[in-house]
């Protein structure tokens, strides 16, 4: 568990950023107004400078409201949390799975992996789960729609 | 009267309505599963509707909307677990019907009337509202869209999210997205990180299915891990309701219709609102007030006549002003837009025959749901009895598919993915995803629309304070941007 205050510290600041790098980045394009109207960097530096003061804001009020803010937790090292995570990892190997195994192949491995991450055990239905629901993308996507799903190298 | 023959020409196309009725049975399956919600179901069928030729991908969407406004209900009623946050008010009544009055048939017969009721009732509205309120808006010029779209903005900021400030934060980055690409008014590329990839812009439905299904996919794993949603096993015999109970909630089902009706115009508010504000009114004006909270038929009807009602009543500023209220109608707009049909009051002058295609729409999916909620009840209860464990994998297969099926693209996926594990971070921190798209779909009309005033104006700022309906905007977006501090202050004093 975190505290909203720490949070609200990282996300003020990182806002502030964001809206700073924004601003540089428009600051490349014209901004003088012109007979088409403003440069194309003066919206997007507009933006970047709302999101910079926003995120003062957020600052200003979180130290304003620290005692408030210490006593609200968010949840981001529970075991739940430490699930998603591995979840997060399962499928960043899964993109790139797709690339080397193809879709339906890496999909054989992924279905499972999810229901053994969420801790369920039942072979049989983690094996018709599988099954049934790549049969059903095969012949809605594949079949019926003719999306061509990408497909092994070894294949290729 | 020829545009109405020619949207019901365009409706009764076979293949139009099967996407009509597979969409309300979508829709109903995915409101009933706690963990899915209405926008995850929206966004995972979105790029489907693409496969329908014309408007039979609206007609699913729409069915999908209705459809899962409605499922809700019946996870509320049977596990006390409300599918969707609009049915929590139907847990008060419908749960103790359904249990210690040993009822759940009647309980969940009351509430599929009150919801067609509601959904019928506010499609009317929608029906004869919205055409008048285009011709208003039909006088709008620049600055007053410009004004509308930052009133949309703030209002959904100020409502829809815990913090205010990060409201406002998560619009204005969803604003900035909509500058990548290259500039409608110069042609310049902006922000595309040296890739053609976002040279059209970031892609609408990547984000959409990321920051909507894939995110929440996440949030249920963390929600029901090591959690089982268990339920007693209840018969249900009959589902249609007596005589006696329609009598005795007629009043609350059209009095609980006008407020989500009302509810569901103004932008930033939803059925979560609409039912819980209807049920404190039915409980405020009923004779059996003090039977709130022990299965009175009151208190489910106006519960779901309130948040099905919403339906209706959020198009009314979609289709006429292009201001979409919520993250759902934000997916609906989206789809409207990819097919081609820009919202606003000149769609009502351009494309007249499917304006009058998505009002008849949006009457037959409510009356589908109502048909299908009756017949097929049985089925649903079965639906709602499928283990987290199991829908969880499917629907992450099929977010992926989903995603790399409209674009045939990895880097679609990517950027969904991507999408989805910071959208699942800034959920935990408070920020609103509906904020953040919103943002990204109004961004666009904000800025083409700020350009051209200043333009009108010879790059005066003035232009935005002198008209009155422009400065009328624009002074009721800083009100509801600032009024959690000025009721803070009101409080104090």
């Amino acid at each position: 568990m975190k505290s909203m205050l720490l949070c609200n510290y990282i996300v003020g600041a990182l806002g502030a950023l964001v809206g700073a790098a924004i601003m540089n980045a428009a600051s490349a394009f014209p901004m003088a107004f012109t007979q088409n109207g403003p440069g194309p960097g003066f919206w997007p530096f507009s933006l970047g400078g709302a999101l910079f003061a926003a995120a003062i804001v957020l600052l200003g009020y979180t130290v304003l409201n620290k005692k408030e803010l210490a006593e609200q937790t968010v949840a981001l090292t529970t075991d739940s949390n430490k699930r998603v995570y591995l979840l997060m990892g399962i499928i960043v190997v899964f993109c790139g799975l797709i690339s080397v195994l193809g879709f339906f192949a890496a999909g054989l491995i992924l279905i499972p992996a999810i229901m053994l991450l969420m801790d369920f055990h039942d072979k049989k239905v983690i094996a018709m789960a599988t099954i049934g629901t790549l049969a059903f993308i095969y012949i809605v996507f594949s079949l019926v729609l003719g999306t061509k799903l990408p497909q092994s190298i070894f294949l290729g | 009267m020829t545009e109405i023959l020619n949207a019901l020409q365009m409706i009764l196309v076979p293949m139009n309505l099967l996407g009509l009725i597979f969409g309300v049975l979508v829709g109903i399956a995915f409101g009933c599963m706690p963990g899915l919600s209405v926008n995850m179901g929206l966004a995972l069928l979105f790029p489907l509707a693409f496969s329908f030729h014309g408007i039979g991908g609206i007609l699913m969407l729409l069915g999908i909307y209705c459809g899962a406004i409605y499922g809700g209900s019946i996870s509320a009623i049977l596990l006390k677990t409300p599918g969707t946050p609009a049915s929590v008010a139907t847990t008060l009544d419908g749960y103790p019907m359904a249990t210690q009055m040993r009822q759940p048939g009647r309980a969940l017969g009351l509430s599929t009337m009150a919801s067609m009721f509601g959904g019928v009732f506010s499609t009317i509205c929608l029906i004869l509202l919205a055409p008048q309120l285009a011709k208003v808006a039909l006088q709008f010029s620049k600055p007053e869209y410009f004004a509308l779209a930052i009133f949309g903005l703030s209002i959904i900021t100020s409502v829809s999210s815990g913090s205010v400030v990060k409201g406002i934060m998560g619009g204005l980055f969803g604003l900035f997205l909509a500058t990548v690409g290259i500039d409608d008014m110069s042609g310049t590329v902006r922000f595309t990180l040296d890739t053609t990839y976002f040279l059209g812009g970031v892609s609408f439905i990547p984000v959409l299915i990321g920051v909507f299904a894939f995110a929440q996919v996440l949030s249920s794993v963390e929600t029901y891990y090591h959690q089982k949603v268990e339920g007693q096993i209840m018969t249900i015999d009959g589902s249609l309701p007596s005589i006696a109970d329609i009598k005795r909630v007629l009043v609350t089902l059209i009095r609980s219709s006008c407020i989500g009706t009302f509810i569901g115009c103004i932008p930033g508010t939803g059925g979560d609102i609409a039912s819980f504000v209807s049920y404190d009114q039915a409980k405020r004006w009923s004779k059996h007030s003090s039977n709130f909270g022990n299965g009175e038929p009151e208190g489910i009807v106006a519960s779901e006549a309130g948040n099905n009602a919403v339906s209706g009543g959020a198009f009314i500023p979609v289709l006429t002003l292009g201001i979409p209220g919520d993250g759902a109608t934000a997916i609906m707009m989206g789809a409207l837009m990819v097919q081609g049909l820009q919202p606003g009051p000149l769609l009502f002058v351009e494309k007249a025959t499917d304006v009058y295609a998505i009002f008849i729409g949006l009457l037959l999916a409510n009356l589908v749901m109502g048909v299908m909620g009756f017949s097929l009840i049985k089925l649903f209860v079965k639906v709602v009895k499928i283990p987290v464990h199991i829908l969880l994998p499917i629907i992450v297969m099929m977010t992926f598919v989903g995603t790399y099926s409209y674009n045939n693209s990895m880097n679609d996926v990517y950027l969904m993915v991507f999408s989805g594990f910071v959208g699942y971070f800034l959920n935990k921190l408070g920020f609103s995803m509906s904020a953040v798209i919103i943002g990204i779909i109004l961004g666009s009309m904000a800025e083409q629309n700020f350009v051209g005033s200043l333009i009108m104006s010879d790059g005066s700022f003035s232009v935005f304070f002198t008209r009155p309906l422009c400065l009328f905007f624009l002074a009721a977006a800083a009100l509801s941007l600032f009024s959690p501090v000025l009721g803070k202050l009101f409080k104090k004093g």
